[in-house]
């Protein structure tokens, strides 16, 4: 077999290496810079509208905002002059800051460094002037008593209360086609003769639009006096005309992305379908002969070191939920055009051997596949995969369009679609799906739901997770709704406003209903925990009647303290979700039809409706600290099943192929905000090139299943050094070991020590 | 015609129900067979390789396998135990089983629900066996299937074939795993259902492969020869063990050999200690001395040599 990628043995250029290697260490400041100019710009126009307001403050950072051009770059431009730097959204929160001041430099997840005069400014300048401004504080103002107590008790959690809108597909395309210039024409074709809200709207936009094109002609002037011409020449056409070449496109893009996190701080800013977009660009080049693969593959790869440039700033408790540093910039390959037809190109499988170079955290990248993929690309999925990074996620277009068209997507825009953040689903350049609204966790939702009282029989328990379904869900949207309006009211923004349809059309701010697609999406968390904890109440206690009810809440109240027989018992012999059963992946499906069903009856204040999600990211972890003991035989605290449809660990037992068909008895056709789903894989799984037509064979069956996304951790030395420790976490994991596939927890030390030496050396 | 058809209707309804012991089934297997394959492990099993990989698969009849990591202490399994076979090691949470007291009626596996005795071995009709087989279908992509493995399948010839005959009736791709050490009548009666055969050649000379295996090697090469006018796809699989046939000329004889048949594709399977780690799981010793198991490298000179020499594909692992 021919190598399926591009160039499989060439390494990246030196430049490249010493970036990628500069990005993995990182500074971790914490950067006040913009918080300072922010707050001074608010200073010279109180009294104004709000939108102009930002627009002013944005036009003032951008202004001011010290920048620095690295030798090493081939892409230039961030939204700090050092990588890494922790920039805190002041505007959407203070209090989280204030309160970890002294930990913030010594958490365990993600530190950041914090001078002390930056303490100082931040303590005596920066906290007393947004308390009492910021979204948070507002959303607090206003959320009613009953949605806080459902917060407070764990069963849901509202999110994007500290910081601007993000979690949205720019326009690209536009930016790049029309250039500045072009959109500022457009916005003032669409502004005259408007007036009121609207014409404070137009003039916000061009306000920042302005300067956007004089920030990049800042970098312009500095890499003058660096002496690098060629780049200033680069940011002059980019600032006033459009881009030509496929280099001045990716810059372009570059700068489209640093000055919508510098306005927003927000997350998940995500490229989309760059294979698509930057093609013509790609395209032209390749035609007169102006580029070659090497070099597109140079500059590819200077694009996805700045990817992790940018850093996300969280709070302690929000760093658990979304640990490693997660930004978003989600990229998506393959796939099809609006007809259906088959859109893979030169540049998809570029950017796969960029990902296979570099490995780094980000970009996350995704790949769309469906049954008409071409065979190719599978394999060339595969070969990346195979290396380890996790990446590219897989998402299956003929599961996933289906289910934006019961959203009410149009059939093209659907098929356009893209990946937002982790796993959510978006229409490029016309979409704002508050993808990460909410989440809501079954399993303390099946916690209460129990302890409601000595149910007589299963269908009066089911009655009430009903029921409970029914009011934390109307609850949640209640508080969705609450902070949705006060994005608008408290942080518009005009310039991500400018590069998403129909905001210039309408005369609207994205936050408060521009864009042609409005969604909110709440994700449910712990499907398999609820499946499995429902499943085994009603064979122990009602069908086989091991157990009374009191007496297994007695049980689930001393964490099974003196009756590990019967949790083992509930653990061991009561099938479990993830093992092709259909009785119990019933479960996972009734109750996620139900999610579904309650989130999609409420309206959102922009105009557009609910689209569940069922996704956690890394949330099973500090969502499952809010839970007991559980009747699936898990121990209080302990995490919830991660990923969002992967069994719990350690419960599926049957290999890969019965998870997929678990997996699709889930209500997946209205998951239209996302899912996610976790596979580890033993590195020889994928050995030589029949090991990866056979997972390409894997892969063409998660699409017939119709499930929505995989993703796969191949295993690394150090999780089988984990699962010898913690035997009773990982007992689903395979090694191969000879003719034969064993549990590894089952081998005895000396078998596991040489699997773990082995597979340290195959990495 | 008609005869026939309804012949082969009979055959496969008594097919159905056919009995058999199956110590496991594993789905998603990659190295036996083209494609995705659901691997059926058959139990019972006539040679008795020193380096045996799955001792449990040995014995025909179910037996109690025992993981200490996974004990508990709680000790049910004594009082469960008619016969007294287990004693508690209460200071180091550890049963011992007294095999010969055993009589296998696995009453411990029933109530030990953390499962550190466990029951290797479960009887099956060839319809259940079939049926799990074909939950998988989706996933062959066109050349995957159901591979029989063991033990030696070939032992329980009954349930081997019905298994076969429904799975070709389902359409499903069907491999072979054995020892070739089967009268010939039976090995015929069972390949002639097959799709791909891999056949293990141990060793060329007689004497030596008895004294490993204790069997002799003169059913397995006439097999062999036998099978090449039957079954479409052959691959020959050596296991390549230390002290007993890892060198230049006994792997190669064995390459010559099948080559001169016509067969073009030969399988080095490295040593791999795996059964010493079971063999403890099971209250055997483990009867080999070599601890350390082979690594890919170790084995890429006979694969080289076997291309050179030969012209046939070789592959490292099954």
């Amino acid at each position: 077999m021919n190598d399926p990628i591009p160039y499989a043995e060439r390494k990246p250029i030196d430049r490249i290496e010493r970036l990628a290697a500069a990005s993995k260490k990182g500074r971790n400041l914490v950067s006040l810079e913009r918080s300072l100019l922010y707050l001074e710009s608010y200073g010279e126009t109180e009294g104004g509208p709000v939108i102009i307001r930002r627009a002013k403050a944005l036009r003032h950072i951008l202004e001011n905002i010290p920048i620095r051009i690295d030798p090493d770059e081939i892409i230039i431009g961030g939204r700090t002059p050092y990588p890494k730097m922790g920039v805190p959204s002041l505007e959407g929160s203070v209090d989280w800051l204030m309160d970890e001041l002294d930990t913030v430099s010594r958490r365990s997840q993600e530190p950041f460094s914090f001078s002390e005069e930056d303490k100082a400014a931040f303590k005596n300048v920066l906290y007393p002037a947004f308390k009492g401004t910021t979204l948070k504080d507002r959303i607090a103002g206003e959320l009613p008593r009953d949605v806080s107590d459902c917060v407070e008790s764990g069963v849901f959690a509202l999110h994007q209360t500290t910081h601007s809108q993000g979690h949205i597909l720019p326009d690209t395309e536009k930016w790049l086609t029309l250039g500045i210039n072009g959109l500022i024409g457009e916005v003032e074709a669409a502004g005259s003769g408007s007036s009121g809200k609207n014409r404070d709207f137009y003039e916000a936009v061009l306000v920042t639009l302005d300067a956007a094109k004089r920030f990049i002609l800042r970098y312009g002037d500095l890499a003058a006096r660096m002496g690098r011409l060629a780049v200033r020449e680069v940011c002059d056409k980019i600032a006033s005309g459009v881009p030509e070449t496929f280099m001045e496109a990716v810059q372009s893009l570059w700068f489209l992305f640093v000055i919508l996190h510098t306005e927003s701080i927000g997350s998940s800013f995500s490229p989309g379908r760059l294979d698509q977009t930057l093609y013509p660009f790609y395209k032209r080049e390749r035609e007169r002969g102006t580029l070659n693969d090497e070099t597109a593959l140079d500059i590819i790869e200077a694009f996805f070191v700045k990817c992790n440039e940018i850093v996300l700033f969280r709070s302690e408790s929000a760093a658990k939920y979304f640990a490693g540093f997660p930004i978003g910039f989600n990229i998506t390959l393959g796939g099809t055009n609006g007809k259906g037809e088959n859109t893979i190109n030169e540049l998809s499988y570029l950017f796969l051997k960029a990902e296979a170079d570099l490995g780094l955290p980000q970009p996350n990248l995704s790949v769309r596949i469906g049954s008409k993929t071409p065979s190719r690309f599978f394999d060339a999925c595969g070969f990346v995969i195979r290396r380890g990074s996790g990446m590219p996620q897989v998402f299956n277009d003929d599961a996933i369009v289906p289910a934006l068209k019961n959203r009410g997507v149009a059939r093209e825009d659907a098929r356009n679609y893209a990946l937002i953040g982790c796993v959510e689903i978006g229409i490029p350049g016309m979409h704002l799906g508050l993808s990460d609204a909410a989440m809501l966790n079954f399993a303390r939702l099946f916690e209460v739901s129990l302890r409601d009282k000595i149910h007589q029989r299963f269908a009066g328990l089911e009655r009430t997770v009903s029921a409970n379904m029914e009011y934390y869900v109307k609850k949640m949207a209640e508080g969705c709704n609450i902070v949705d309006r006060l994005h608008a009211e408290v942080l518009p923004t005009p310039f991500l406003s400018a590069v998403v349809s129909d905001c210039i059309e309408k005369g609207t701010d994205v936050t408060a209903g521009g864009a042609r697609y409005n969604f909110t999406g709440p994700q449910g968390v712990g499907i398999a925990n609820i499946a499995d904890s429902m499943y085994a109440v009603k064979k122990a206690v009602f069908d086989d009647k091991k157990i009374a009810y009191s007496a297994l809440l007695k049980v689930l109240d001393n964490n099974f303290d003196g009756n590990e027989m019967l949790r083992y018992r509930l653990m061991n012999r009561i099938p479990k979700y993830g093992n092709n059963i259909r009785e119990v992946d019933d479960m996972a499906n009734k109750w996620s039809r139900k999610y579904n069903r309650e989130v999609t009856k409420y309206k959102n204040p922009r105009g557009g409706s609910f689209s569940p999600g069922l996704y956690t990211v890394s949330a099973h972890v500090p969502l499952g600290m809010n839970v007991g003991a559980t009747p699936d035989g898990r121990l209080k605290g302990e995490p919830l099943a991660d990923g969002g449809l992967s069994p719990m660990r350690g419960r599926d037992k049957r290999g890969p192929i019965a998870v997929i068909q678990s997996v699709s008895r889930v209500d997946l056709k209205n998951a239209s905000n996302g899912a996610l789903l976790n596979i580890k894989f033993h590195p020889s799984v994928f050995e030589g090139d029949e090991g990866l037509s056979k997972f390409t064979d894997f892969l063409r069956g998660f699409v017939a299943y119709g499930n929505i996304h995989v993703q796969f951790n191949v295993l690394s030395a150090d999780t089988l050094k984990k699962a010898k420790e913690n035997p009773e976490e990982y007992s689903d994991l395979v090694v191969r070991v000879a003719g034969y596939s064993a549990f590894f927890v089952d081998l005895n030390e000396a078998l596991q020590d040489d699997i773990i030496e082995r597979t340290e050396h195959a990495g | 015609m008609p005869d026939k058809k309804r012949e082969a209707g009979r055959e496969t309804a008594a097919a159905l129900d056919v009995k058999g012991i199956v110590f496991d089934i594993q789905h998603y297997a990659v190295h036996d067979g083209p494609g995705i394959r659901t691997l059926v492990f058959l139990k019972g099993c006539n040679m008795s390789c020193r380096w045996c990989e799955n001792p449990e698969s040995i014995e025909l009849r179910p037996e109690i396998v025992y993981f200490p990591k996974k004990c508990i202490g709680d000790f049910a399994c004594v009082e469960a135990c008619p016969e007294g076979a287990i004693s508690a090691d209460r200071a180091n949470e550890r049963i011992a089983i007294d095999r010969k007291r055993c009589t296998q009626c696995l009453r411990c596996a029933e109530v030990c629900t953390p499962e550190a005795v466990t029951v290797a071995g479960k009887e099956l009709t060839a319809r259940q066996v079939v049926d799990e087989v074909t939950e998988d279908r989706v996933f062959y992509g066109g050349r995957g299937g159901l591979t029989l493995s063991g033990g030696e399948p070939a032992l329980q010839k009954r349930f081997a074939v019905a298994i076969l005959v429904l799975a070709k009736k389902r359409g499903i791709d069907t491999a072979l795993e054995t020892n070739g050490n089967i009268e010939k009548a039976s090995f015929l009666e069972i390949v002639r259902h097959l799709d791909h055969l891999l056949i293990d050649v141990k060793h060329m000379d007689g004497k030596k492969h008895r004294r490993y295996t204790g069997m002799g090697n003169e059913a397995v090469l006439s097999n062999l020869k036998e099978a090449v006018s039957v079954v479409p796809d052959i691959v020959v699989r050596v296991p390549v063990i230390p002290s007993f046939n890892m060198n230049d000329a006994d792997i190669l004889k064995i390459a010559e050999y099948s080559s001169s048949l016509g067969i073009n594709c030969l399988h080095l399977l490295p040593y791999h200690a795996l059964g010493s780690s079971k063999c403890e799981n099971l209250g055997r010793n483990y009867p080999f001395g070599v601890k350390k198991s082979l690594s890919y490298g170790d084995v890429v000179p006979f694969k080289e040599l076997v291309e050179k020499k030969t012209g046939m594909r070789v592959r490292i692992g099954g």
